[in-house]
């Protein structure tokens, strides 16, 4: 158990107190305060270093069945108070609309407060450590190709929280992220590449080995470039395919991860992010091979989408979305956990600030490794695409059409991975993709990405990860 | 300064600028936003939360020795701790080449007349809320989802070279989407800066229209096909277009008209304006965030680049003016607005003899910002259009295209500019409907 972690405690608890006295059946508001430090460095030069110091309180009420929240950034015990009266009042207004009542899961309360140790405190991260680290970078991508421009972004943050509700929970946080974001465009002889390249952990600055990550970033950039110049035109017909950790982790985030959220199920965010091809029923129903088990598991130390408790102060733990080709479980919060008869919440509930209602998001969404050595994927395989890596990709809002065009690619003949080939497009049904893996591997990476939904925007910090995979009788897309 | 608090606002930007002066720094811009927002939100023809937002935020950028630093904060009791920390930020940052100084001067600015009524609304946007809800399930939808805004906000800025004003803001806006049975669905915006104006019931109609007309919707056709864009998917391109003239963006390589000014990069009726003086727009600031004043720059005439957007450090760069753009690192454009053309939709409906109708559109994404390939995804109501008739309803299909080709093949574009603004176009667009010939539609393949 650590200390306390300091924030005006009472004016949170004294926030919810009002609530109830104004007549809240529920309450709870979250007080945050970030201190971060940014940096970007632009074609070699620095162009402007910044720091930010906000924060702020949300509450969250439930009035009659009926949902309100407000925030302020001013804290002051008038404001805060303030945010509460226009919470209930908004609510209540609301109730004659509210045709379909608003109930929220029991749920175990939790008093603790818990916090990611930093070798390196973000807090002492000076201006010259985060150019330093840049430039490293810079130097790196320069020596691996021809650049005609390069934009490189540092971001440091130490986020400190603390929730509170009218179930007696009072968690407090502090969790630090470092994140990184590059974009280089290669240009030689008439022809042109970019890498959109993004690196991001919940840990202390030490994450931010300047030696290491130059080494990294090179190797990103040395292999888009050899794509551009070697890589030949994909192979038409029906080919099988070996797709990198990358490729699996958008794959997996935007067609099993989204889709699987129970709020876009139940219509939420209908007119935004949009619904979902799942419905409640399909839970049990095969949606792909024995080979596919996805887990989203916000546990894992020093993941980009690490917590404990989400933000509705409910205990975190592994959810798997899909077990051996079958669908397995939704990713819920307290509200939806009621609309689909769930019993509990499985703690998919974050806002990714004090002035964002808490919605169901991921968190780290993975394809869990199998048995296969990554090699063995490539053996049997007479003529086939591997994809390592992603450029453009999207996909339609049921997330049932997906598209990834590859940066990193090779052809793969007779079991062997042979030259580059360019920009192969795999473009196919969400139960098409999940029904064509039959090999999984044993090994495992991650990427970082801000993950975004919700009205107003909410980028969150998450993981898309997974081992090699095949993927057997794929017809790719065609360019233009 | 031991109590900024207590500083009356309208002077709190340029104390905090005679402040970061008196403490060493160079130029010197302070703002200050102060908003206030409502928001209903709906899905399933029932409300599922009610939200309101207070902000009060300072933004300061300076410059030492062209080293050039900034923050925004809310807690004005840190306002001397801030300006220490950035002063020593400062000292510890390398000169930047491409900073070149801020606008000097005074500036003639646009008075701001907000709709005083819009922040008194409360329970009023219920009745708005209710009556967009109850227009689209008239229209034959069953179910309807989105949003209503009202926006309230006030804005200073003070600059260490002379520019100093402020301005108020008021407007109100809704998105609503309706669902009708067998996959049929259709989507609405509207905003406006004019409570006479505002007629949520019209956009509940129109979504739930293209939901009833869009049900049954056979699988889409791949190939290339002349299509007809209604303003909601058009005026998502173009916000990508306008980014693209942002002369940050064209050093960053998240442009596709990098040394493309004089060119032909659209077909000669592409006329492309940011246009901050448009009546109802959105965001149309008197000044930029330099304090330049801000009216109306052609980017696109007749189909030639005519220029980036720009700030003073970029257009110094390029050897031009400023457009009054700024955004102090990336200039950016407030209101886009494509000129119209003068055939109504039904007279461009005519003229397509094998094409599609699409309606809204999502997930734009590039696979090369520099050349412009990118792929974005239709959504909601899209027609089949056979012989100049709508023959049908289709869905799951993509754009996959270049947009310098998609732009050179405008065909026709026509003469009912409306403003859009939701969830997928930040940037306000005022565009009419736009024919585009030789569309390059795919699909999944298996």
């Amino acid at each position: 158990m650590h200390d306390k972690i300091d924030m005006d405690r009472d004016m949170v608890d004294l926030a919810i107190e009002n609530a109830l006295d104004m007549g809240a059946e529920y309450a709870e508001a979250r007080m945050e305060a970030v201190k971060a430090n940014s940096l970007i460095l632009k074609n070699g030069n620095p162009e402007i270093s910044g720091l930010d110091r906000s924060s702020g309180v949300g509450i969250r009420v439930l009035v009659h069945g009926s949902l309100g929240f407000a925030s302020t950034d001013q804290l002051t015990k008038d404001s805060a108070m303030d945010s509460v009266e226009i919470a209930v009042r908004m609510a209540k207004a609301a109730a004659n609309l509210t045709r379909e009542r608003i109930l929220l899961s029991e749920e175990s309360s939790h008093v603790k407060d818990y916090e990611v140790s930093q070798k390196q405190k973000i807090a002492d991260v000076q201006t010259e450590d985060m150019l330093d680290v840049l430039k490293h970078v810079d130097k790196s991508m320069l020596d691996a190709a021809p650049l005609a421009s390069r934009f490189l972004q540092v971001y440091a943050e130490e986020r400190t929280k603390y929730y509170a509700n009218s179930d007696d929970s009072k968690i407090g946080s502090r969790i630090p992220r470092v994140f990184m974001f590059m974009l280089p465009t290669i240009v030689e002889g008439g022809q042109v590449s970019q890498a959109m390249l993004q690196k991001g952990v919940a840990m202390g600055w030490e994450y931010m080995d300047p030696v290491r990550l130059s080494e990294e970033i090179g190797h990103e950039i040395s292999v888009t470039y050899k794509n551009m110049k070697e890589g030949v035109k994909p192979p038409a017909g029906k080919i099988d395919m070996v797709l990198g950790p990358e490729v699996v982790g958008i794959a997996t985030h935007e067609s099993c991860g989204h889709p699987y959220e129970a709020d876009r199920i139940s219509g939420r965010e209908a007119a935004q992010a949009g619904e979902s091809f799942v419905s409640k029923e399909m839970i049990g129903t095969k949606i792909g091979s024995e080979a596919a088990t996805v887990i989203d598991d916000p546990t894992i130390e020093n993941s980009f989408g690490f917590y404990l408790y989400d933000d509705e102060g409910v205990k975190a733990r592994p959810k798997v979305l899909i077990k051996n080709g079958i669908i397995n479980e939704f990713l819920h919060n307290r509200e939806t956990a009621v609309a689909m008869d769930m019993g509990a919440s499985n703690a998919a509930a974050r806002a990714n600030n004090f002035d964002r209602e808490a919605i169901v998001r991921m968190s780290n969404t993975f394809i869990q490794p199998g048995d296969y050595k990554k090699d063995e994927l490539f053996e049997d395989i007479k003529l086939g695409v591997y994809m390592n890596s992603f450029m453009e990709w999207n996909i339609d809002d049921k997330r049932y059409n997906q598209r990834y065009i590859g940066r990193e690619a090779y052809l793969i003949e007779n079991g062997e991975v042979k030259g580059a080939v360019k920009a192969p497009i795999l473009e196919l049904t969400t139960p098409a993709f999940w029904s064509a893996i039959d090999a999984v591997a044993d090994d495992l990476d991650w990427a970082a990405a801000t993950c975004g939904k919700g009205e107003p925007g909410q980028g969150i910090p998450v993981y898309t990860g997974g081992p090699h995979i095949r993927l057997r009788n794929i017809t790719l897309g065609v360019s233009q | 300064m031991s109590a900024w608090k207590d500083v009356p606002t309208p002077e709190l930007t340029g104390k905090i600028v005679l402040k970061a002066q008196e403490m060493g720094a160079d130029d010197v811009i302070c703002s200050m936003n102060s908003l206030n927002r409502k928001q209903i939100r709906f899905a399933n023809n029932s409300i599922i939360a009610s939200k309101s937002w207070s902000e009060k935020i300072v933004g300061i950028f300076l410059t030492k020795d062209q080293r050039v630093v900034a923050t925004e904060m809310s807690d004005l009791s840190t306002v001397d701790d801030t300006l220490r920390d950035l002063l020593k930020m400062a000292k510890a940052m390398e000169k930047s080449q491409s900073y070149q100084g801020i606008a000097g001067g005074k500036f003639d600015y646009r008075s701001s007349q907000p709709d005083g009524r819009i922040p008194k609304l409360l329970d009023e946007l219920y009745d708005y809320t209710g009556s967009a809800i109850d227009a689209a399930l008239n229209a034959g939808a069953k179910r309807a989802a989105g949003v209503l805004w009202s926006s309230q906000g006030d804005a200073y800025l003070s600059s260490s070279s002379g520019p100093s004003g402020g301005y108020s803001s008021a407007d109100i806006e809704i998105s609503i989407r309706a669902m009708a049975e067998n996959e049929g669905s259709g989507h609405s915006v509207h905003s406006v800066t004019n409570l006479d104006d505002f007629k949520p019931e019209f956009a509940g109609k129109e979504a739930g229209t293209f939901a009833v007309q869009s049900q049954n919707p056979a699988i889409g056709p791949e190939g290339k096909f002349d299509v007809l864009f209604s303003p909601m998917p058009f005026a998502n391109l173009l916000e990508r277009v306008a980014s693209s003239t942002s002369a940050g963006f064209v050093d960053a390589g998240l442009s596709f008209f990098k040394d493309k000014v004089g060119e032909k990069v659209a077909s000669p009726i592409v006329n492309l304006v940011d246009d901050s003086t448009q009546p109802g727009a959105l965001n149309a600031p008197p000044f930029d965030n330099e304090g330049v004043q801000t009216g109306k720059t052609t980017f696109v005439e007749n189909g030639i680049l005519k220029g980036y957007l720009h700030n003073t450090s970029t257009a110094k760069r390029f050897g031009v003016e400023t457009t009054g753009n700024a955004g102090l690192i990336f200039p950016y454009a407030w209101t886009v607005y494509l000129k119209p053309g003068d055939m109504n939709k039904e007279e461009l409906v005519s003229q397509i003899k094998d094409g599609l109708y699409i309606t809204n559109n999502w997930y734009t994404r590039f696979q090369n910002y520099q050349t412009g390939d990118f792929s974005t995804i239709p959504r909601d109501a899209i027609f089949r259009i056979k012989d100049g008739q709508i023959a049908g309803s289709v869905k799951d299909i993509r754009i996959s295209e270049n947009m310098l080709g998609l732009l050179q093949r405008v065909k026709a574009i026509g003469n009912d500019p409306k403003q859009i603004h939701w969830w997928e176009v930040g940037t306000p667009v005022f565009t009419p409907h736009v024919l585009v010939e030789g569309v390059n539609i795919t699909k999944s393949t298996q």
